[in-house]
Formats: structure tokens, C-alpha cells, sequence
């Protein structure tokens, strides 16, 4: 456990080494981080080329984790991620063998090209850090977090993920072009030798360890939520099952995620307290993807941001004038 | 008509030589109360400060009475000392007025040359031209006034309105009374509705820190701050915004948003912090708070009084020229007193005298500018009965057989005729200046004397159809510093009496008619409709770019019912974002099958092969054609399988297939193209539905 104000140099020394790479992405980072700090699972969704990809490899560049990927794919079998037992002969027994899932940072790229039930092979590898196989359960490194990248759902070949899979998500990012100015920028640094490929070469230096991530995760414990920003939360969740475009809200791990990643906003700003801003700013990132629409309302167009959105102008903040 | 003979001119002029040699010879000021009381209750005001103050600077044109004031007058005392004074160079009135007297040390010039006509009949130039721009101005100003005044009053309405509807009647706050007393009767009120009022909310705030409730009390000192901004219109509250929503609300007022941001981390602190509400906390609160709330008040009063000082000065300077103006030596105000005193109506003209109708006295001072058309106008008028003063205006139209032109006596004294009208008059004096010839002779051919100046004309009257008309040399004997000099006061006064019925007077002068009658004339009159009109046409593109994001974004009207082609279309969207375009196909060919085989298969022959002989006979085309499209429209139907609202759950379990490609899309689109053909081809016009009269027995 470290100090707040530790903390938060420590947050903004990750961050700034991930901008150096990741330029005008500073939403992306900013939420990634807070996600995994929070110890959540992080879903990115954008059209290829967006550096998604980047971003994980960057993170764990910089976080000194160990990193795996899998490209899922139509023909990807569970077994195919979480590994499995195969028969030795010499030794006449099964032995098992881990899969890609065994590491501290999986990037589950493309997650949606696969089928559903080898999306579900990661719900207990994300709820409950660990992997079971023949009876067997097998707990994954600390820290472990996925994040998973997908492609929009009107894209060829994709299938939706499973309500199930979506709320295991802590946060869902959507990564949007970047500004005219920024890409040229990101075309200078090309010009000037940056391979995205080679990191290494890039000067990107490690500012954290796995020490330090769980010291930062123990820290969030301490940040003080006062029953106003319980009700707030309680209050927003709730709107969100009520709400007239929505078929199915969310859940009260949705509550618990939109919590934990407000505290460790607080902490990344400095702060030993919650405030109605830090759930504010982050209830769209944790409730987008776990609102299912009316189909009436997708006909109409609405989005489940534009419901989000309809949900905070509702909700009433705690403590303010107004009040 | 006033005739006055040879004989009488020379009595006239004799006891004027005589008064004059009994002044020199006596070397003693001729002094003597005026013959008409009034005056000294008119000059006695306040307003008139040439005649209460010993230093009053006094203009070049002013001082032109000096001579005969320091002489004989009595009434006003001070001015005979501001006499003493140089007089003031450069000092223009807007009621200074446009007459020729002899320069002093100077040769006159050609044109003031004596005997020379003062005008060739064209209006003369007007030479303090900028001084006329504070009427035109005046009316746009007053327009301007008009629209911040209530602008202003709807903002204020609409604040006592949201304040009056924020507010739970059932609860109302206790009446304002003095803080001590508001205090008192805030703290011992239960926390119940919202309250808005900033003072207030102080108030409140520091009855709850007397109590020791510092939570409270910060509360409300931050309310107040909030509900400070949000008056002024820099935030807007509401439930659902946070602090940091108001921080951010103020991002274009840097000088604000840092000081209100670091109030904001106070509260924060204590409000869901671990900082407990204490007096410390309290202080620093407070001691951000006050300086803000009472800047935003004052920078908000600086603004409405700059506005209302901007709005207000030209109306000021309207308010002048009846006024300040008017109350100097030269003005006119002193004279229209008088005469009010005695029971004249008597106003200033705005109007043009294009608008003359009704018989009444005008008098025309030497300001006044006349063009052609209106001096026909005006001398139609006297015919018809109007009552004419002509003071020192120097176009005089040429019916009138009159000009104007400077005079070479030095003579101030003008003598009245004891048998004259004007009872009680003796004796009126003014400088000297301009006298009266006939356009076409010398002076002395002038018909009609009224008053004589030494030898020279100075007043003329006659009477012109059913109206009269009377001419005087300049307008120095209506000038208020004329009243102060022997019985001037009195001689006009009887002058006017003179005048028949109805006792309304209305004097002209350069200001007369230049005043717009309403804003819009004014803004005409200012050359500024170009600019409105841009401004116009720039807020109607505005409109058009913006359009209705240009106002206050509203909710359209809920909509309760759709016409059915929406819903088809936007099944048709639905099913297209979910690629179910075999799906539909499948739905559709069932549906057309069906009605393909009502409508031509006839022999009971189940399949698809008589169903095609039936739709190539009945629409011509190849056997095999047909046949094709309907075992696609056959295969489709059988894959569709479920209903579309289970296609979902249907589409996981068939998770291996692949989603169609857009140009399987376009085929089975095709296909059901084809199906229409054909049901269109096999269909039945339907017969057009008989009203009952055309076949009663339907």
C-alpha cells in the first residue's frame, strides 16, 4: 500500500509513458489504466488501425508484465485458450498443458471473430482468476487482466458477445479516429524510425512493477466513498433497469465496477475521496456495453450512450445546491 | 396693422436722445425695477444660475449685454458682476444663435458690410452642425434605452419568477427584515424548501456557524455562491449537474472558474471527504465565497449602470436643451416662464412646420431654418389666420418685401409709444445689432414700424390676410438675459397679449423638426438602417445556419403513431443491420408461395412443378424460369426456420455459418423481385368498390 499522493505520481508517470507512444489516445489510456488498477477487464472496440493492439503491448512494456495474445479466430477452440491435458506416454498420464491464458496481460484480440462458447472459455479466467480443467483449478498470475479488442458489430464475420462475456468487462472503451493533427504527428514519428513492432527500440522505459501495481491496488481501499456516492451509484445503476429504451440494465457487478474504478480515478487525481464527478465521468465507459436496447429503441436509433447519458441527466448528484 | 407716423418717429427718437443724454449726463446707472412683476419671480429660480452666480462665464454673444445690463438692471444683480469677467472664448450653446452684429475692432466684412442683405434668401448654413447631431442621436439613443430598459425588466421578471416558482408556497421563507432580525428567524426556521436567495443563504449560513452547525452553514455559503452564478447567468443549476460541471461551465472566465474551483475543493472535502466541518473549514469557505459573490453583484451593477449611463446620456442631452441650455443668458426658458405665468401656452416645436395647421402665435427665432415650400406653407397659415414672430431670421421670403441687415447705429435704447398697446412699457433696450429695409429700398421706406432704434427699423408689424405678421431685427429681446433689462420682460408680454385668441404659443428654433417622431425615423435619421438591416439579414442567416439549435434545444413532440411504411421500414433496417437478409427471403417466399398457389393452381396437384406450369401460362414466360425462382423461393422458405423473433437464438446455435455476403444479399434481394413479378403477373385487378346509389342491389 503507498500514499495517495504516491500513488497518483506513480499513476501519472504510467500514463505519460504511455502517451510518449499512444499520442492523442489520452481517453484510452486514461481508462485502461483505471481499469486495471481497479482490477477490471478492459473491452476496446474500433475499426483496425485504431492502435488497439498497441496499446496493450505498450501497457505492458511499461508495467513490466508478462504479455500474451491470441487472435481469435472462427475455428478457435477453448481449449485453445485456457490449454489442456494431453496424454504423455512416456510417463502414462495427463499431463496439462497452459494455454495463452497464463500470463499477466492477455490481449483477446478480435475477440468477436470467435463463437460464443470460446468467448466463454475466459468467464472464470476474468471473474475469478484462475482456470479449471478436469477438476482442477488453476490460479493465473497477479496481476492478471484481459483486454480484449473487438471490432464494431456491423463488421463481416463477427459474433456478438454473450451478456455473460460483456459483463465481465469492467469497462468498454470506444477508441475513435484520431484528430488531423495528431495523426501527423504519429506520421513524423514513423518518418523518424518508430516501429510500432519494436518497442524496445522506441526508448520505453518500464516505470512500474508487479509489486507496484498490487501496492496501487491495495492503496484504492482507502479511498473514501461517502454514502452520498453509494446512493448516487445505487441510484444510476438502478436507471438503468428503468429506463424506457432499455430491455436489460445493469447489473449490480456494474455497481461494484462503476465503485471501484471511481476510486481509483479519485486516487489518480490526488484525492482520499470519491466525488459525484469521478462516477459521473466514468458511468458511460462501465455501462455501455451492459445495457441491452429495446429492439424498438435500436430501430430508433438509440444508442446505448444516448441512454447513458438520458440516465445522468436524470439522476440526482448528492449534496450540491441544487438539492 | 401699427402705423406709426413721421412725427411720432421723431417724439420716438427724440425722448430716445434724450434718455440716452440723461444717462451720460448723469453718469448714474438708470436704474428701475421692471415693469412687469413676473419677471423677477421667473429669474428668482434656481435654474437660471447667470443670474445667482457672480462668476457665471459668460459667452462672447452674451456678453453683448453687458453694456446695458451694467446700466440698468436690477434684477439680476450677479449677472452685472459676471460682467466684469472676460468673457469665455469658444463656448458654443446649442441655443447660440445664427445673427450678425457688428465685429468689434474688426472692419465688417464684405458680407456684413451695413445695408447688405443678411441672406439671399437660402437657408443659412448651419455652423455648429455638429451640435444638431445630438437629436438624431437622441432618438436612437432613446431607442437603445428602451430596449436594455426592457430587456432588463423580462430578465428581472423572469428571476422573481424562477425565484417564485423554485419555492414551495406552503413554506414561505420569513419576511426580509434586518439581518440581525434574519438571522434569527433563518436559523430558527426548519431546513425545508430550496432556497435561492443569496443574501439569504448568507445569512443563513452564518445563523448555522453561531449554532456550530458548520456542515450547514458551508452548505449554504456554497449554495450561495452557485445561486450567485446562476443569477448572473454564468451557470445553470440543476440536479443532475455536479460541482464539476459548474467549474467547467466557467471555463471561458479564467478569473472566475480558479477561485470557484478552489471553493469547490473545500466543499468537496467536507461533503464527502474525511475533512470534518469545522470553523476553519467554514472560514476558508466563506472568505473565498464572499469576494466572489460580491464582485460577480457588483461587476453585474457595473454593467447595468454603465448601460444605463450609455442609454441615459443622450436622453440627458434631450433634457439639456429644454433645460440647461435653455436657462442661460441666451436661452429662452426665462421667456416661455413668463409668459406661462401669464396664462400663454407655450412649448417648444419638435414637429415640422409642414404639420402647421391650427391658428397660433410661432415665433421663429434666428436658429430656425425655413426652406421654400415651407415658407409657402407658413404664409398660407398666417393667411388662414396665423400670428407670425419673425425674430431676427434672415431669410425672409421675398413676399414679405423685407431683409434683414447689419445696422450702423450703436443706439440700445428702444422707445414705446405711450399711446401703443403696450401699457406700462416705457422704455426696452437691447445691443445693438441687425436692423429692418425693404428688400428693394432703404429703411427708412419701411412700411408698418413698430419700434424704431435710433433711426433704423427694428420691429415691424402688419397683418397679412386673416393673420398677422410681425418682423423684428434679431432675437435678443426674447433671450432670457433680455428680461433682465428694463421692461423688456414687460414689452413682450404685451406683445403677445396683443395677439388674438387662442393664447398658445410655440417657439422655433434650430432645433425644430430635426427630431425624429419615432425610433425607427431616428435610426433612419441616423444613417443607421443600413446597419439594422444587416443586422437583420445577419440573424436571419444565423437562423437559417443554425436553425433550431440557434434557440433552446427542445424535445420534438412524442409522436403516437407512425404510419405503417415507417415500421416496414424500419423492420426492413433492422433486419438489414442484422444481415438476415435470407431470413426475410425465406418469410417472404412462404408468404408468396401461398398466394401464387390460391390464385393460378386450380387442378389439386400438389408441388412445384404444376404451380410453374400455372405462373408460365399465365405470365408467358419459360417453364424453367419459373421453375428455378420457385424452388429457390422453396429452399428459402425451408431454411428460414424460425420466427424472427427467436432468429437470434437461432443464429447462435447456427454459429458455424457464416454471415451472408453482400452479394448473396443482392441476389436474394433479386429473387424476391421475382416473386412480386409474379404475383403482380398472376394478380387480379380489383374492381373498384360501387357506391350504393350508382347499384343499389349490391
Amino acid at each position: 500500500m503507498m500514499s495517495i499522493p504516491d500513488y497518483r505520481d506513480r499513476f501519472e508517470r504510467i500514463r505519460q509513458e504511455a502517451a510518449r507512444v499512444l499520442l492523442g489516445q489520452d481517453d484510452l489510456i486514461l481508462h485502461t489504466l483505471l481499469a486495471v488498477l481497479a482490477g477490471g477487464h478492459v473491452l476496446v472496440e474500433g475499426v483496425p488501425g485504431l492502435g488497439k493492439t498497441l496499446l496493450v503491448r505498450t501497457l505492458s512494456h511499461v508495467l513490466g508484465a508478462t504479455f500474451k495474445r491470441i487472435q481469435f479466430t472462427p475455428d478457435l477452440m477453448p481449449s485453445d485458450v485456457t490449454g489442456g491435458n494431453v496424454f504423455n506416454q512416456k510417463e502414462d498420464r495427463f499431463v496439462f498443458h497452459e494455454g495463452p491464458i497464463f500470463t499477466q496481460i492477455l490481449l483477446a484480440d478480435e475477440i468477436n471473430r470467435a463463437p460464443a462458447k470460446t468467448q466463454s472459455s475466459l468467464l472464470e479466467a476474468m471473474q475469478d482468476l484462475a482456470v479449471s480443467s478436469d477438476g482442477v483449478t488453476r490460479p493465473l498470475p497477479d496481476p492478471f487482466f484481459v483486454i480484449a479488442t473487438q471490432n464494431p458489430i456491423e463488421s463481416q464475420g463477427t459474433y456478438p458477445l454473450p451478456e455473460a462475456q460483456l459483463d465481465r468487462f469492467l469497462i468498454k472503451i470506444n477508441v475513435v479516429h484520431p484528430t488531423a493533427e495528431v495523426e501527423k504527428q504519429i506520421l513524423r514519428n514513423h518518418a523518424q524510425g518508430f516501429n510500432s513492432a519494436r518497442l524496445d527500440s522506441s526508448g520505453l522505459t518500464r516505470v512500474a512493477t508487479d509489486e507496484d501495481l498490487r501496492a496501487m491496488r491495495l492503496t484504492l481501499g482507502s479511498i473514501r466513498v461517502d454514502e452520498g456516492i453509494i446512493d448516487y451509484i445505487a441510484d444510476i445503476v438502478g436507471r438503468s433497469r428503468a429506463h424506457r429504451s432499455v430491455y436489460l440494465g445493469a447489473s449490480p457487478r456494474a455497481s461494484i465496477g462503476l465503485l471501484s474504478v471511481a476510486r481509483a480515478l479519485a486516487a489518480s487525481e490526488g484525492r482520499e475521496f470519491v466525488i459525484p464527478d469521478d462516477v459521473k465521468a466514468l458511468a458511460p465507459a462501465v455501462l455501455r456495453h451492459r445495457i441491452i436496447l429495446h429492439p424498438d429503441a435500436e430501430i430508433e436509433g438509440i444508442s446505448a450512450d444516448d441512454c447513458v447519458e438520458d440516465i445522468l441527466r436524470e439522476a440526482k448528484v448528492p449534496k450540491t445546491a441544487a438539492s | 396693422m401699427r402705423d406709426v407716423s413721421p412725427a411720432l418717429r421723431h417724439g420716438v427718437r427724440g425722448a430716445a436722445l434724450l434718455g440716452a443724454a440723461l444717462t451720460l449726463s448723469s453718469g448714474a446707472l438708470a436704474t428701475r425695477k421692471t415693469a412687469d412683476p413676473g419677471v423677477d419671480t421667473v429669474l428668482s429660480d434656481a435654474r437660471y444660475r447667470f443670474c445667482h452666480e457672480a462668476d457665471y462665464p459668460l459667452s462672447e454673444d452674451e456678453h453683448a449685454w453687458c453694456p446695458i445690463l451694467i446700466e440698468s438692471s436690477e434684477v439680476c444683480p450677479t449677472l452685472v458682476q459676471a460682467c466684469q469677467l472676460p468673457p469665455a472664448k469658444g463656448q458654443i450653446t446649442p441655443s447660440s444663435p445664427r445673427r450678425l452684429e457688428p465685429k468689434k475692432d474688426a472692419e465688417p466684412t464684405p458680407a456684413e458690410k451695413p445695408n447688405q442683405p443678411l441672406s439671399d434668401g437660402a437657408p443659412p448654413k448651419d455652423e455648429h452642425a455638429s451640435v444638431t447631431v445630438a437629436p438624431v442621436l437622441s432618438g436612437v439613443s432613446l431607442l437603445l434605452f428602451i430596449g436594455i430598459a426592457v430587456v432588463f425588466l423580462v430578465l428581472v421578471g423572469r428571476a422573481l419568477a424562477k425565484s417564485f416558482f423554485s419555492r414551495d408556497a406552503d413554506a414561505a421563507p420569513p419576511e426580509a427584515a434586518a439581518p440581525e432580525a434574519l438571522s434569527a428567524a433563518v436559523a430558527a426556521a426548519p431546513r425545508g424548501p430550496v432556497e435561492t436567495d443569496v443574501d439569504r443563504l448568507l445569512a443563513r449560513a452564518r445563523a448555522a456557524a453561531a449554532r456550530g452547525e458548520y456542515a450547514r452553514a458551508i452548505d449554504d455559503v456554497y449554495a450561495a455562491l452557485l445561486r450567485r452564478l446562476d443569477a448572473d447567468g454564468r451557470i445553470d443549476i440543476h440536479p443532475s449537474r455536479t460541482n464539476g460541471d459548474y467549474v467547467r461551465q466557467l471555463r471561458d472566465d479564467a478569473s472566475l472558474r480558479i477561485p470557484v474551483r478552489e471553493v469547490v475543493k473545500e466543499v468537496e472535502r467536507v461533503h464527502f471527504g474525511a475533512t470534518a466541518p469545522s470553523e476553519r473549514a467554514y472560514r476558508a469557505v466563506l472568505d473565498r465565497v464572499v469576494p466572489i459573490v460580491s464582485r460577480v453583484a457588483a461587476i453585474a451593477l457595473f454593467c447595468f449602470g454603465l448601460s444605463a449611463v450609455i442609454s441615459c446620456s443622450p436622453v440627458a442631452a434631450t433634457a439639456a436643451r429644454s433645460d440647461h441650455a435653455g436657462n442661460t443668458p441666451t436661452g429662452t426658458q426665462a421667456v416661455i416662464d413668463l409668459l406661462t405665468a401669464h396664462k400663454f401656452e407655450v412649448k417648444r416645436r419638435s414637429e415640422t412646420l409642414d404639420k402647421l395647421v391650427e391658428p397660433k402665435t410661432l415665433v421663429l427665432l434666428s436658429g430656425a431654418s425655413l426652406d421654400g415650400p415651407t415658407w409657402v406653407h407658413l404664409l398660407s397659415w398666417v393667411d388662414d389666420g396665423g400670428r407670425l414672430v419673425l425674430a431676427g431670421v434672415a431669410s425672409l421670403p421675398p413676399e414679405l418685401g423685407l431683409r434683414l441687415a447689419l445696422g450702423t447705429t450703436r443706439t440700445t435704447e428702444i422707445d414705446i409709444d405711450e399711446d401703443s398697446t403696450f401699457r406700462g412699457v416705457e422704455k426696452i433696450r437691447v445691443p445693438p445689432g441687425a436692423e429692418i429695409h425693404r428688400a428693394d429700398g432703404e429703411a427708412r421706406d419701411v412700411p408698418h414700424p413698430l419700434l424704431l432704434r435710433g433711426e433704423a427699423i427694428y420691429a415691424t408689424s402688419f397683418d397679412r390676410g386673416a393673420g398677422h405678421i410681425v418682423v423684428v431685427a434679431d432675437d435678443r429681446l426674447f433671450c432670457n438675459a433680455s428680461l433682465a433689462v428694463a421692461d423688456n420682460g414687460a414689452f413682450l408680454v404685451g406683445l403677445f397679449e396683443s395677439m388674438p385668441s387662442p393664447r398658445q404659443i410655440e417657439i422655433v428654433d434650430a432645433w425644430t423638426g430635426v427630431g425624429a417622431e419615432t425610433p425607427f425615423a431616428a435610426v433612419e435619421h441616423a444613417n443607421l438602417l443600413p446597419v439594422i438591416l444587416q443586422l437583420f439579414a445577419l440573424l436571419a442567416l444565423l437562423y437559417l445556419w443554425k436553425g433550431i439549435p440557434f434557440a433552446r434545444l427542445r424535445d420534438p413532440p412524442a409522436e403516437t403513431r407512425r404510419a405503417f411504411a415507417d415500421h416496414a421500414r424500419a423492420l426492413g433496417l433492422a433486419y438489414g443491420r442484422a444481415r438476415a437478409s435470407r431470413h426475410v427471403l425465406g418469410l417472404y417466399a412462404s408468404w408468396a408461395l401461398d398466394r401464387l398457389r390460391e390464385r393460378v393452381q386450380r387442378s389439386g396437384r400438389q408441388g412445384l412443378l404444376p404451380l410453374a406450369e400455372a405462373i408460365a401460362t399465365r405470365t408467358g414466360r419459360p417453364e424453367g424460369e419459373v421453375m428455378r425462382v420457385l424452388v429457390d423461393a422453396s429452399g428459402a422458405r425451408e431454411e428460414s426456420g424460425p420466427s424472427s423473433r427467436d432468429y437470434g437464438r437461432f443464429l447462435q446455435k447456427s454459429s458455424g455459418k457464416r454471415a451472408p455476403r453482400v452479394d448473396e444479399s443482392a441476389s436474394e434481394f433479386a429473387l424476391m423481385r421475382e416473386l412480386e413479378g409474379f404475383l403482380t403477373a398472376t394478380g387480379r385487378r380489383r374492381p373498384a368498390r360501387r357506391s350504393s346509389k350508382e347499384n343499389p342491389h349490391a
